[in-house]
Order: structure tokens, then sequence, then C-alpha cells
């Protein structure tokens, strides 16, 4: 049994890796190869954990196999657009103007159930309102409707907003976040200065403590209360 | 560019683990059958001690590769060859000539049959 949970442990690290290298996009974003080749991974990787009679690389090989041949169908069509027509099909304009484009939404094999529900996730559910309704490769329906229709950005308004603000965890759960602090080049001794002064015992006491780059805190202690403050922009910076 | 040098060292080492996979059932089968003739040469010539000293030498050299091919090939068919060396060990020990002879045939084909597992071939691929 040891070997089952050996390499049922190994088999999860590989099939993790890999779906890192793969990258970072969600199932609903894959294109069709994206697809066939998370499906195939996993089916593959299971058969030695599936036999015990089976050697571990029956499931390691194939993995990385299609791994290599994934990163080679990528590169593929990052560079052949034929490639990538073949390989990822092209995007179907489902509404025109308002009207429903009944032959392509056949043609995809699209019902109109689906469509509605797409376009009421979308928001959108008046198709006198809409413009282009594009069924994109990866399955995901882009609505665009008229401009009459769009809200009104603050250009448009001709209104001036601020650009938000990069807000970084520092603390996290009573410890230092080194990743956070590097982003916004925050001295952890003047941190822990301020900590202090606002009367805690020490930055254990701290649940959560996010900066931004315009010098705004948030601060919510174990205890329930939280702090927020507009500080001087760099007020911490090493 | 660190994720090509990554998928580039994957496939030397897929592509070197191909070619030493290959190598090491060859060296294994031919090592493997060359013994098993000298036993069945040995059995034939009628020298009992010869015959028992070879075989001793082919277990012990079978067991000893056995570790590396059990992470290759199927266990089964590892199984396989541990049963019929078995089985002519009995045979050496006082048996039908008939059946000792088809246990030589049978081992052969196993011991061949290592390379052909995992052999590039039409038949393999579909």
């Amino acid at each position: 049994m040891i070997n089952i949970i050996l390499k049922t442990a190994l088999i999860y690290i590989i099939l993790f890796l890999t779906m890192r290298i793969m990258g970072q996009k969600q199932a609903g974003q894959l294109q069709p190869y994206e697809i066939v080749i998370t499906l195939l991974i996993a089916e593959v990787a299971a058969t030695p954990m599936d036999n015990p009679g089976t050697p571990f690389i029956y499931g390691l090989v194939p993995s990385i196999t299609l791994l290599l041949l994934y990163a080679l169908i990528n590169y593929v069509c990052l560079k052949s657009k034929t490639m990538r027509l073949f390989l990822c099909g092209k995007p179907s304009i489902l509404i025109h103007n308002g009207k429903l484009l009944y032959d392509e939404i056949k043609k995809n094999g699209y019902s109109l159930n689906d469509l509605m529900e797409q376009l009421r996730m979308s928001g959108q559910t008046d198709i006198s309102s809409i413009h282009y309704a594009v069924l994109e490769t990866n399955g995901q329906l882009s609505v665009l409707p008229y401009a009459s229709e769009a809200p009104l950005t603050p250009k448009q308004m001709k209104v001036h907003v601020s650009d938000p603000s990069f807000y970084s965890a520092v603390l996290l759960d009573g410890q230092f976040n080194t990743s956070g602090l590097a982003n916004l080049n925050t001295d952890k001794d003047k941190l822990q200065k301020f900590i202090i002064n606002l009367g805690y015992r020490s930055i254990r006491e701290i649940l959560l403590l996010t900066l931004s780059d315009n010098g705004e805190i948030f601060l919510q202690d174990k205890f329930g209360k939280t702090y927020t403050a507009q500080l001087k922009k760099g007020y911490f910076n090493a | 560019m660190l994720r090509k040098i990554f998928l580039l060292i994957i496939c030397i080492l897929l592509f070197g683990g191909c070619i030493l996979q290959s190598q090491y059932l060859k060296d294994s089968s031919h090592a493997l059958r060359s013994l098993l003739a000298q036993v069945q040469e040995s059995h034939y010539t009628h020298n009992e001690d010869q015959t028992e000293k070879i075989y001793t030498k082919l277990y012990t050299q079978w067991e000893e590769r056995a570790n590396i091919l059990i992470s290759l090939l199927p266990h089964q068919q590892l199984d396989d060859i541990y049963l019929e060396l078995a089985h002519l060990k009995c045979l050496l020990t006082g048996g039908d000539e008939a059946e000792l002879s088809y246990s030589f045939e049978q081992l052969d084909y196993l011991f061949t049959h290592l390379t052909k597992t995992d052999m590039f071939s039409f038949g393999n691929i579909f």
C-alpha cells in the first residue's frame, strides 16, 4: 500500500508541475487542443495509480510527452496563422446589429438556450441592444452592446479620476509577508515601530496589514479591530 | 526563457531515456538468452553439475536485472519469467524431456520478448 501512496503523491507532483508549466488558464478559457491534452494527462497519469503492477514510467512518460506536445502546438499556433485557425478555429459572430445569425448559431452547434444563458451572464438580455456577440474559440461569448447602450466611461464624461492604488499585504497572520514588503520597498523596523505606537505589543497581534503605493494603510488585528489611515507616500520606505 | 530551457532538458532526458532503456533491454535479452542457451547445451550434454552452475548464474543474472526491469516493464511480464525459471529448475532436476524442451522455448521467447514490448514497430504503435 505504501507504494500506491508514494506513486499517487509523485504523480500528483508531476501533474501539478505539468499544469504549472502549461499556464494559468481556467477550464473555461482552454482551447480545444488544450482541453484534449488536459483530459489525456489526467487519464494517462492515473494508469500506474490504478494498477500497482504498472511501472511509474507508464504514467510519467506519457504525461511528459503530452506536455512537450502542448508546448510544440502552442509554439506552432503562435507562429502560424493557418495552424492557429486549424487547431483553435475562428471566432463566430452569433449576433450582429441586434439580430441573431441563426445559420452561424446552428453551425456552431450552439442552442438558443445556451446563447440566452451566456447573454444573461454578460448582463445583456435585450438582443436588440447588442451590436456584436462573438463566440470566441475557447467557447466564451463576448457581448458588445451598441455605444448608446454601453455604460459611459469617465473619459467620455470628461471627468478626472485617479488611477487605483496598488495594495500589497505586508503582514499576514502576525508575520511579515516578504513578497509584499519587497513590492513596496517597505522597511520592517519602521513598520514594527508604527504598530507598537498604535498600542500593540507585537506584530503577532495583527491579522492583516495592507499598504498601498499611495500611502493608504488598512490594518485588522486578531481581536477584530480595524484601523485605516492615509499616510505620506513612501512613509515606510526603506 | 527558463521555461524553454526546462522543456529542452525534458526533451533531451526523454530522448536519452528512450535510448538507454532500449539499450538496457537489448543487453538484458541478449545476456539472458545466451545463458539460457548455455544451460540448454549443458543439459543435453548430460553435464548435471555444469547445468546447475549455469542455471544458478542465469537466475542470479535475472534477479539482478529484474531490479531495473521492474521499473521499465509491466510486472506481469516479469512474473511470467520468474515462474518459468522456477518451472525450468524443477524440470532440470528430473522432468519430462518434452516439457523441458517446451520450457526452454518459452523462456527463450520471454527473454526475446523483453525488447519487443517496447520496440519501435507498426504493430506496437497501432
